[in-house]
């Protein structure tokens, strides 16, 4: 037996060997008739996420304007007005290999774990505060609903926020309790989707809370400085790695009050290439830091975002 | 744990309590080497379970539903990477200890078993998979073939890529 052998097997077992019974939920075996306690503890939760998803759902699509409700929505005045092919309610594209069903109700039993820490938060509030009056003043039933789904804050974050009229739709979509990830792009000339980027949102708070973007993601580019929640002084340098061929990379600098400074396009490419910039900034407090590329098929075929800030 | 005692209504429900009270354990902590936190790999593992049940009656014994059990854990991890595949770029700022160090079983690792298991998640899912039936699961070469579905020479090729590329990421050690 080899050393890297012994080593494999030890860190394995390390890993998740001491995960025990009680560190588990809670759980039935399948049977062939429904648990009557089990039916009833995840009914309740079950029925009011869908009455809100399709309150949330109903009120959005008759919602012209995020931003003609509430103040924190995307500068800009008219705001995005998502088409009905693009409703951010879509679902993620079914996964169908493999025995295993692609879903199951187990997550929306889950008791929604405390505030998380270490996120920066970036839109469409610019702090838990002003998450929390959103929360107590309207919540999902009221103003801007949309802010309680996670699809719709992902898309106006991007088309309004970030003003990639581009970018049409919500490809796939992750969402758990506190935590969601939602994919968008639009559709290529062949009619398969392409997907630009991954949103990154958080609840500040409990399952009445609104969806709050903290960074967004994207296949072979990334920003590797500066680092999330980074404190920065202009000018900053912005750099990361791309693979990709003739990539022109704009990075933008934005607040959530709607200023922005850009720079570039760089020129990029390469097998996981390195990029580099300096991007100049006249703002304060947090930072939107986006890098974009695009000029093949459209102008963001892909786009990565950080927040930092100034700390004053 | 289980918290609602039902009396069996089938020999499928009885068969597939007793397969849920034996192994439901094991195959989370299988699907939490495979996939990035624990709540997650219950999911996947209820999931497991669910399908079981439903083709309960396809299924020749119990040993080869354990086997069942297992191939579905495994393709169900590699289906939620995949969904995940892209967002996975993205480390969450208070996940990526957790992605692991084990912290959700309240275990802190060492950086020897870190690094590791950070070499180990750079692996293509399949030869992460061979690595994780082989060294974890203790699986003859016969048996990881059997549970995905490929040859007993994909799974020594799968193997021997696998280990030497950790060894590698760990330093050239081979």
């Amino acid at each position: 037996m080899n050393d890297i052998d012994n080593r494999i097997r030890a860190a394995l077992h390390a890993a998740v060997d001491g995960i025990q019974e009680h560190d588990l939920r809670p759980a039935d075996a399948p049977t062939g008739e429904r648990p009557q306690r089990q039916t009833v503890r995840w009914l309740a939760p079950l029925l009011a996420a869908a009455a809100v998803a399709a309150a949330a759902a109903t009120t959005f699509a008759l919602t012209s304007s995020p931003s003609a409700t509430h103040k924190p929505a995307p500068p800009g005045g008219g705001g995005p007005q998502p088409s009905t092919s693009s409703a951010p309610n879509s679902s993620p594209s079914s996964d169908t290999s493999g025995p295993t069903p692609a879903s199951t109700t187990v997550q929306a039993t889950r008791v929604p774990p405390p505030v998380l820490a270490g996120y920066q938060p970036l839109w469409p509030f610019a702090n838990g505060t002003q998450a929390k009056q959103w929360e107590n003043v309207d919540g999902p039933n009221g103003h801007s609903p949309w802010h309680s789904d996670a699809r719709a804050t992902a898309l106006f974050f991007v088309t309004g926020y970030l003003q990639f009229q581009d970018i049409t739709k919500v490809t796939a979509a992750d969402v758990a309790a506190n935590r969601a990830d939602v994919s968008v792009g639009y559709d290529l000339p062949s009619g398969t989707e392409h997907t630009a980027a991954v949103i990154h949102l958080v609840r500040f708070g409990d399952e009445n809370a609104p969806w709050e973007v903290v960074a967004a993601a994207a296949d072979n580019f990334s920003i590797t400085q500066p680092s999330p929640g980074e404190q920065v002084s202009s000018p900053m340098t912005v750099a990361g790695r791309i693979t990709g061929v003739d990539e022109s990379i704009t990075v933008a600098v934005r607040t959530i009050d709607g200023s922005v400074d850009k720079v570039g396009p760089v020129p990029a490419g390469g097998d996981n290439a390195p990029w580099s910039t300096t991007a100049p900034f006249s703002e304060h407090g947090v930072l939107t830091v986006v890098a974009s590329t695009g000029g093949h098929l459209t102008a963001h075929e892909r786009f990565v975002v950080v927040g930092v800030t100034t700390g004053s | 744990m289980s918290t609602a005692v039902m009396a069996p209504t089938s020999d499928a429900d009885a068969a597939v309590a007793a397969l849920f009270r034996s192994h439901r354990l094991s195959l989370v902590r299988l699907a939490r080497l495979l996939v990035d936190d624990l709540e997650t790999a219950e999911d996947v593992v209820q999931d497991a379970f669910s399908a079981l049940h439903r083709r309960w009656h396809a299924i020749a014994d119990q040993k080869a539903a354990l086997g069942y059990l297992r191939t579905s854990v495994v393709n169900g991890s590699r289906s939620v990477l995949r969904r995940r595949r892209t967002a996975r770029a993205y480390v969450w700022p208070d996940g990526a200890r957790l992605s692991v160090d084990g912290a959700d079983s309240g275990v802190l690792l060492d950086e020897e078993h870190l690094a590791v298991l950070a070499a180990l998640r750079r692996l293509p899912s399949r030869q992460r998979e061979v690595i994780v039936l082989r060294y974890w699961a203790d699986l003859s070469e016969a048996e990881i073939a059997a549970t995905l579905d490929i040859s007993v020479g994909a799974v020594k090729s799968s193997a021997s890529r696998g280990r030497d590329a950790i060894a590698a990421l760990l330093g050239g050690e081979r």
